[in-house]
């Protein structure tokens, strides 16, 4: 009997899981039923709550007050998502091997040591110290806790989330330090593609001037998010001079064994936001559109919801465990959101005095070092220990790591670590009225540094990048720097020095993760950007007239490959078709009448993307890893390399750059591009007989993955798109809310959807019901009624939350 | 029959302690049902076995049933087996194992107790 209650070897417990009275079997829901009591007597409450929810499961909240709002707010994001908010959250907090074990050669392990060594935690404190110091926001969070933590009293034990029972593990309570968390963790995912190290590692071996012509990262062909406006850009801070990259001298002895670091944030992950005035439109009244792109998964990163409060009525997505609404609109605005993509992330070499590390070199002498003691606790297994030194600029993170130039510490100074109050933006957008109001929302936004695009119901339309910003140095952040010789960033570019857009002349404003400004702009911007979905959208808006709601539904889901169009004439270009066996020859006249769409069908877009994977692996195979693991995507860089992207590799091909790494390594031939192009294409022809199907869609396969990796409560689609392209669906990330918001009249009306379901429950009929509708480019009609009795009537289901 | 009765006492007791109490509450009830009411232990295995068994099967498909088989599909995939009706088929197995187990422990606890007599049975 003990050994049934017990989970045994990472197994469930069987008769615990089995049996059908507590077991899983009852949790597979009644889609008729709503599993919540009617009416729940709560004592924290001023007023009554009532919830409507709809055919979706979309909660309608109605509150007599604001607190009595975000207590609502709670209660019902963790009726619907609990196991996802405390996971995300224990993640952060760097607790998986607690909850899981060591895994496979103590994967989870490392895994919580790199989260505690980023400094989540560390931002989390910082960011709680705020909150805990203002009233306000110490009410706001309070609220949201007690609703969160309301629920996990009330719930019994045999209805908890089903990965409780599967992992054998109970929620603990909620916090807002909880909150917190979960908001660095979202930092962490958006700021975390940096390559100071591998860029140095590439200039100590091959030298500054190779990097700068490889790794350029602009053209005159990009379109920045900001035009340069007429009278100029202003700046405050004069630009130092360009920082001397690192005094360390170029090693091409050798071949240093070279470490690996941290998994970075994945390059698909980005976002496409748009805003036209009525000039542009039908109805005369601003249209508005946004679809961030995340990791597609079960549960879905967000959870749609309609906040209802005297004197505040929105609706939109919020992130499960955070209060109020992230993406969404109120009766006056709507708003959304794209990642800037702005390198936040420093890092720096730390030079130790001695063992003890207690002090550090800091100019000619010594600085003393803080010392955070971390026990992780492990599943089945002894508990681990590690120290984390601090510096002046932030945690060291990687210690004794092998690079170029030799062992090096490397302190992390990280604008996530700084204290923003991110939620008063939301706060505050969630009750705006005005481009004033959402000005003053967005002043208390610091990081993740995302594109704000606005619109009203009195006309107006605007876009801002809003973020706090260090004054960089030229080239600060592109490379590591000295630790030695650098203080903490203390210069920060004023807010109205920060680019904007209103009412633009041409009408429209729009970001998708590329280039904020060119040259012009004053300060240094280093970042990840985006090249080609940007130009697609520019492309199409430029052209628009008398738009209406389905040409967005249409932008959105476009699936135009304009790296192809730039990319693929000039890799034919290089092969001969006449030498070419027949089952070559129709491959290339296929690719040569292709229209560029990624669509489901396409089967020119599959031989595109295995000929361009080809041609970028070979080409830097120095770099690349021969064996990807998943065979799908080829990023994945040897320990401590990065080669250029492949919009730099295109324009180096289109330049005809002569550089020393299209020979091959390990040939005793030395290639030429043309040599590689024609290898990369017969391989793309050899290869087609290996595959299931060439149909794009198929071939891609785009995979909603649950969020602990449980294949069985994951799903597989086929679908059109691809990262690079407007309709962002790659292999693992995708739009993860698609919105469109249409002012006509001078009332909003919401269009939208997502990949997934309201319910976090895999048992239930709003896990997935979404999905097909989003594969299918469908929308669903947001209602925002503001008049209860609406939904009184109405085929909702009810809960009331009554004070007691 | 005696057999027969013994089953029908387990279900009912079983199914009413399952609805309100801890899941492996259903051991006790076969536990003491043999103990008091059974002689031997074949009989004790048979009701035991089968009272639990109809009592888990059952409620795993009812519930599967309003679910419209939703979750234990996905549980198929995930557990070992990858069958949707051997998922419920061994549900109903484990629980009869169980409450063959429980009674035939009954029915030993109660042949300790009448050491004497029982010792005459068997030499």
């Amino acid at each position: 009997m003990i050994a049934l209650n017990l989970r045994i070897d990472g197994n469930p417990a069987f008769g615990k899981l089995l049996n059908p009275f507590s077991g899983f079997y009852n949790l597979g829901e009644d889609s008729k039923d709503l599993h919540l009591p009617s009416q729940l007597l709560i004592e924290e409450l001023e007023g009554d709550v009532d919830i409507y929810f709809d055919e979706r499961r979309i909660p309608h909240i109605f509150a007599q007050n604001e607190q009595d709002l975000y207590f609502a707010q709670g209660y019902v994001v963790a009726s619907l998502r609990l196991w996802q908010m405390e996971f995300q959250v224990l993640a952060a907090e760097g607790r998986i091997a607690e909850l899981i074990g060591p895994g496979e050669n103590d994967k989870f392990v490392k895994f919580d040591k790199k989260q505690r060594r980023l400094g989540l935690k560390l931002g989390a404190q910082n960011k709680l110290l705020v909150i805990e110091a203002d009233p306000f926001s110490k009410n706001l969070m309070n609220q949201f806790t007690a609703g969160v933590n309301a629920y996990m009293n009330s719930v019994k034990k045999k209805d908890l989330p089903i990965e409780y029972q599967l992992m054998g593990y109970a929620p603990e309570p909620w916090s807002s330090y909880k909150t917190a968390l979960l908001l660095m963790n979202m930092s962490n995912v958006l700021t975390s593609t940096e390559y100071d190290i591998e860029n140095s590692n590439f200039a100590i071996k091959y030298g500054e001037s190779l990097f700068d012509s490889l790794f350029n990262d602009y053209s005159d062909q990009l379109e920045p998010i900001f035009p340069t406006p007429n009278n100029g850009w202003k700046a405050s801070f004069e630009k130092d001079t360009a920082l001397e990259i690192m005094d360390l001298p170029v090693n091409t002895a050798n071949l240093q064994d070279l470490g690996a670091l941290y998994e970075k944030s994945d390059v698909q992950i980005g976002s496409n936001n748009w805003a036209v005035s009525g000039e542009k439109t039908a109805s005369g009244y601003p249209l508005l559109a946004n679809d961030p792109h995340l990791k597609l998964s079960f549960p879905s990163v967000w959870l749609e919801m309609h906040l209802n409060a005297p004197n505040l009525n929105t609706y939109g997505v919020v992130f499960p465990g955070a209060p109020g609404i992230i993406i969404g609109f109120n009766d006056h605005i709507g708003w959304g959101v794209t990642n800037a993509g702005r390198d936040v992330k420093d890092w720096y070499s730390i030079e130790y005095k001695d063992d003890s590390k207690d002090f550090y070199k800091w100019q000619d002498s010594w600085r003393a070092t803080t010392k955070i003691y971390e026990e992780f606790a492990v599943k089945g297994g002894n508990p681990v220990y590690d120290t984390i030194i601090m510096t002046h600029l932030g945690p060291v993170v990687y210690e004794d790591f092998p690079t170029q130039d030799g062992p090096k510490n490397f302190a992390l100074q990280w604008m996530a670590h700084q204290d923003g109050q991110e939620y008063m933006t939301f706060y505050l957008l969630n009750r705006a009225k005005n481009f004033e109001d959402y000005l003053e929302a967005l002043q208390y936004y610091e990081c993740p540094a995302q594109n704000f695009v606005f619109a009203c119901v009195d006309g107006d339309i605007a876009l801002r990048q809003q973020g706090k910003f260090p004054v960089l140095d030229d080239n600060q952040g592109v490379f590591f720097m000295d630790g030695s010789q650098k203080e903490a960033w203390s210069e920060f570019i004023p807010y109205d020095e920060i680019p904007m857009m209103h009412n633009p002349d041409r009408e429209y404003v729009y970001s998708a993760n590329q280039h904020v400004a060119d040259s012009t702009y004053p300060y240094f911007t280093n970042g990840v950007f985006e090249y080609y979905r940007n130009r697609v959208i520019n492309r199409e808006l430029k052209e628009m007239r008398q738009v209406t709601k389905d040409d967005f539904k249409a932008l959105q889901f476009n699936e135009y490959n304009l790296m192809a169009e730039e990319s693929l004439p000039l890799l034919l270009s290089y092969l001969d078709r006449d030498s070419l066996d027949e089952k070559g020859k129709e491959i290339f006249d296929a690719l040569s009448e292709w229209d560029y769409v990624n669509d489901l069908d396409s089967k020119e877009a599959t031989y595109y993307q295995l000929f361009n994977d080809g041609y970028y692996t070979s080409l830097w195979d120095e770099f690349v890893e021969t064996e990807v693991p998943g065979g799908w995507d080829p990023y994945k860089w040897k320990d401590g390399w990065k080669a250029p992207n492949e919009y730099q590799t295109y324009r180096l091909l289109a330049d005809s750059v002569e550089h020393r790494f299209i020979d091959m390594e390990g040939t005793n031939a030395i290639e030429t591009s043309g040599e590689i192009i024609e290898r990369a294409f017969d391989n793309v022809v050899n290869q087609l007989d290996d595959l299931e199907s060439t149909d794009w869609g198929k071939y891609k396969n785009t995979l909603i993955e649950h969020l602990g990796m449980i294949p069985a409560f994951s799903t597989n689609l086929d679908i059109g798109g691809n990262y690079k392209i407007v309709n962002a669906s790659g292999k693992f990330h995708g739009p993860s809310w698609r919105m469109i918001l249409d002012f006509d009249g001078g009332k909003i009306k919401g269009y939208g959807v997502y990949p997934g379901g309201q319910s976090g429950n895999p048992g239930s009929k709003y896990y997935d019901n979404m999905v097909k509708e989003w594969a299918n480019g469908e929308y669903h009609d947001l209602i925002n009624s503001n008049d209860q009795s609406f939904y009184q009537q109405g085929n909702f289901k009810t809960v009331r939350l009554k004070k007691q | 029959m005696k057999t027969i009765f013994a089953l029908i006492f387990m279900l009912i007791l079983g199914t009413i302690v399952s609805l309100f109490l801890p899941w492996w509450t259903i051991a006790i009830v076969c536990f003491g049902v043999a103990m008091y009411y059974l002689d031997n232990s074949s009989e004790a295995a048979l009701a035991g076995f089968f009272s639990v068994f109809i009592l888990w099967g059952f409620v795993a498909l009812i519930k599967s049933y309003q679910n419209d088989f939703i979750l234990l599909t996905r549980m198929a995939e995930l557990l070992p087996l990858h069958n949707e009706p051997l998922i419920i088929i061994s549900t109903a197995f484990l629980g009869g194992i169980i409450g063959m187990l429980s009674s035939m422990s009954g029915v030993f606890l109660q042949s300790v107790n009448k050491k004497p007599r029982k010792e005459k049975y068997y030499t």
